[in-house]
């Protein structure tokens, strides 16, 4: 539905986008610079828009991995104000790449505070799976995270998804278990033996 | 009125790779501070946005909104804004490490006040820590700028004596003795998410910190008397205290902040009184300071002044701000081996300057920081007008000529439903009265009772000044000198406990009678001190 009389230029604007070449970086560029150009609350219904916006659907969806390619680049998106930037930002490190877990490891001053910050649901679990990637990449980087994570369940947030949490952090002392705290290894039970009661 | 000269409006400048901050300061108070932010821009973008917040957050519904452009300051080992909302409620002020920066040419360190326009607050969102940051804080550069930048202007801000009082009481409460607690931002957060969820649309609504000998200190919130526990935050008292404050609602200016923080130190000065939130973020501090109060109430005339300017020796005050704008920064002590003179006149000449707004107390370092507010030295006497029956009631206060009969605890307790996510909450809520009776200098029968907000809201007195007017010019000065006196006595207690199971079953079948199922019973008791 083209409510603003929009179709043509938002068409003229995908093919040039579409255009751009995605080797030598000028896309993601290009795309960030438009996305982080973004204020706060512009966005009011993000499923609709990417429903009926072609040019939405690239620079968000489509094109997620491309933005691996520059850690500046990622760190933009995560320092938008726009939360659907970030939230980009959050899958692009979620994303099972290679170059993920170290570039996420290195944004930690940034996803950290994403644990305690008022979030949805849905941006949180994205949070979380960058958040992931960060600890299962770099031991230094789990141990912050660790300790804020911790901190996280002091929080009355009702909807605050703790099973996720506790999902996590299980998954990252699982991987490194020189973080666990005494109450925290597992404990293991086997049959008793013979003779000794 | 107060009057600013900007050469130009303040300006935002931003490129892929560049974000420059271009903030134009009055003309007639010149400070020069150019430089690039070295590091830890998203903490200062924060900081500042939080400023913005407190400047901007009550404007939408007034007409008669205005505000003193921000101060900046510039010395030799930090830069710092402050701000002070037009509701007299919070004061702001983001305390920004030199090592932050890095300075380009001549830096010429002073107070001004600058053009910060809410445009300006908004474009604060474009500060990355991926982008070159430059601050360029000076009347300089103008000239380079493109004619559709906007000239000279000038503006003339009409503020109220009462505000400008307000201020300088709230940022000199900050020197008054007090306590002080480290907290870690998650309880704060924890606190400040609760008062979000929930909502209490009658008293008592405040915020009780409980300091138990031998135990990290505990927050809670009334009426639904949440705990909160501090962990880590000890007080190093040997019995048990009870600190009310109140203007909890405005710690939401916190929260963008605390999930960046490191460490929060709460500054508590007394019951009722001013509190300050410290939160420390990496390189920059922005310190919240509530007043407790909201315009119309304390800055009021004949209230009572936190800070009454008081009588120096005019010679070692000159003595000591001079000391104070060639170093910047001192402590006491450091300052009375520096004039040779004794810490108490020391201290006096101090809290004068403070009260005229010529010096700032560091609240973290316990220092004296020279920062001259105005332009011009605002008149004293205007600001603090000579009120006879204060100075009556502290020539009481001074002789001894006090004695208290009785201070009594009236209880009225009401059996109230609240809201909360979870459910309703059925509590007794307890609203104590304080009655006090006393004895000042020729009045053997002097009365007074203060609500539980310390609202004096009945007095009784033989005086002639009593006889004529009762209340409607305020207290006399027998009422005054016998508050002054017994105020610091009151202790706090609990203010609401879980209802007994009649009082339960009345409350529900009063609920269909009545919708909101406020108040269901009342009834009153005694208790002494």
């Amino acid at each position: 539905m083209d409510q603003w009389g929009h179709a043509e230029t938002l068409e003229q604007l995908t093919a040039h986008y579409e255009a751009l070449s995605t080797t030598d970086g000028t896309f993601v560029r290009r795309a960030t610079n438009a996305l982080t150009m973004m204020p706060a609350f512009a966005i009011w219904q993000y499923e609709r828009l990417l429903k009926e916006n072609r040019l939405a659907r690239l620079l968000f969806e489509r094109s997620t991995p491309l933005y691996l390619a520059d850690a500046r680049l990622v760190r933009e998106l995560l320092e938008s104000p726009q939360i659907h930037v970030q939230a980009l930002g959050f899958r692009v490190l979620a994303t099972r790449d290679p170059r993920a877990g170290p570039m996420a490891a290195q944004m930690i001053d940034v996803l950290a505070p994403t644990l305690l910050r008022p979030l949805h649901r849905r941006t949180r679990l994205m949070a979380f799976q960058a958040i992931e990637q960060a600890c299962l990449a770099d031991e230094t980087a789990a141990r912050v995270l660790v300790g804020k994570m911790k901190l996280t369940f002091a929080l009355p947030d009702r909807k605050y998804p703790r099973e996720e949490l506790v999902g996590l952090l299980g998954r990252v002392l699982g991987k490194w278990p020189s973080l666990r705290g005494p109450r925290e290894a597992p404990r293991v039970f086997s049959r008793a033996v013979e003779g000794r009661g | 009125m107060f009057s600013f000269s900007y050469a130009i409006p303040s300006s935002f400048e931003s490129t892929r790779t560049r974000a420059l901050y271009d903030l134009s300061v009055d003309l007639t108070r010149p400070v020069r501070f150019h430089a690039k932010v070295r590091q830890h821009v998203l903490p200062l973008r924060f900081a500042l946005q939080a400023l913005g917040q407190l400047i901007w957050h009550s404007d939408e519904w007034t007409t008669d909104f205005f505000t003193l452009d921000p101060i900046i300051t510039v010395h030799p080992d930090r830069v710092f804004f402050e701000a002070f909302s037009a509701d007299q409620s919070s004061y702001g002020l983001v305390i920004i490490d030199r090592e932050v920066f890095e300075p380009e040419g001549e830096v010429r360190c002073g107070t001004t006040n600058v053009d910060f326009t809410a445009w300006l607050w908004a474009a604060l969102a474009e500060m990355r820590s991926t982008r070159e940051t430059y601050f360029r804080v000076g009347p300089e550069g103008f000239e380079v700028k493109t004619t559709d930048a906007g000239g000279r202007f000038e503006q003339k801000v009409d503020v109220p004596e009462s505000w400008v009082r307000g201020l300088l009481q709230l940022q000199g409460a900050m020197a008054l003795p007090g306590t002080r607690l480290s907290l870690r931002p998650v309880d704060l957060l924890s606190a400040v998410r609760s008062l979000s969820h929930l909502k209490a649309k009658v008293s008592p609504r405040a915020l009780r910190f409980e300091l138990e000998p031998g135990r990290d200190a505990e927050l809670v919130l009334e009426p639904w008397e949440k705990r909160v526990p501090l962990v880590g935050a000890s007080h190093g008292g040997t019995e048990k205290r009870v600190i009310r404050t109140w203007g909890r609602r405005r710690l939401s200016l916190l929260e963008p902040l605390l999930p960046w923080a490191e460490r929060v130190d709460v500054y508590l000065k007394g019951r009722a009184l001013p509190s300050f939130y410290d939160v420390q973020l990496p390189g920059v501090r922005f310190v919240l300071g509530l007043s407790g109060w909201t315009q119309h109430r304390w800055t009021e005339a004949s209230s009572f002044d936190l800070l009454v300017a008081p009588a120096a020796n005019e010679a070692l005050l000159e003595r000591v701000a001079a000391w104070l704008a060639k170093h910047f920064v001192g402590t006491t002590e450091a300052l009375a081996a520096a004039v040779q003179a004794p810490s108490p006149e020391v201290t006096q000449a101090l809290t004068a300057l403070c009260a005229a707004g010529r010096v700032l107390f560091d609240v973290e370092a316990r220092a004296w920081r020279y920062r001259e507010l105005f332009q011009k030295p605002v008149d004293l006497t205007k600001l603090y007008p000579a009120d006879p029956r204060r100075e009556e009631a502290s020539g009481y206060l001074a002789r001894g000529e006090i004695s208290l009969t009785s201070t009594v605890n009236r209880e009225t307790t009401k059996q109230r439903r609240f809201k909360t996510p979870d459910g309703p909450l059925f509590r007794e809520v307890v609203l104590r009265d304080w009655v006090v009776h006393g004895r000042v200098g020729p009045q053997a029968e002097v009365e007074l009772v203060l609500n539980d907000e310390d609202r004096l809201i009945f007095g009784r007195c033989g005086c002639a000044f009593f006889d004529e007017h009762l209340m409607n010019r305020g207290p006399c000065a027998h009422l005054l000198a016998l508050l002054q006196f017994a105020q610091p006595r009151r202790k706090d207690l609990e203010s609401a406990r879980p209802s007994s199971p009649d009082a339960l079953t009345a409350t529900r079948a009063a609920e269909d009678a009545e919708d909101d199922g406020d108040v269901d019973s009342e009834s009153e008791s005694y208790e002494n001190d």
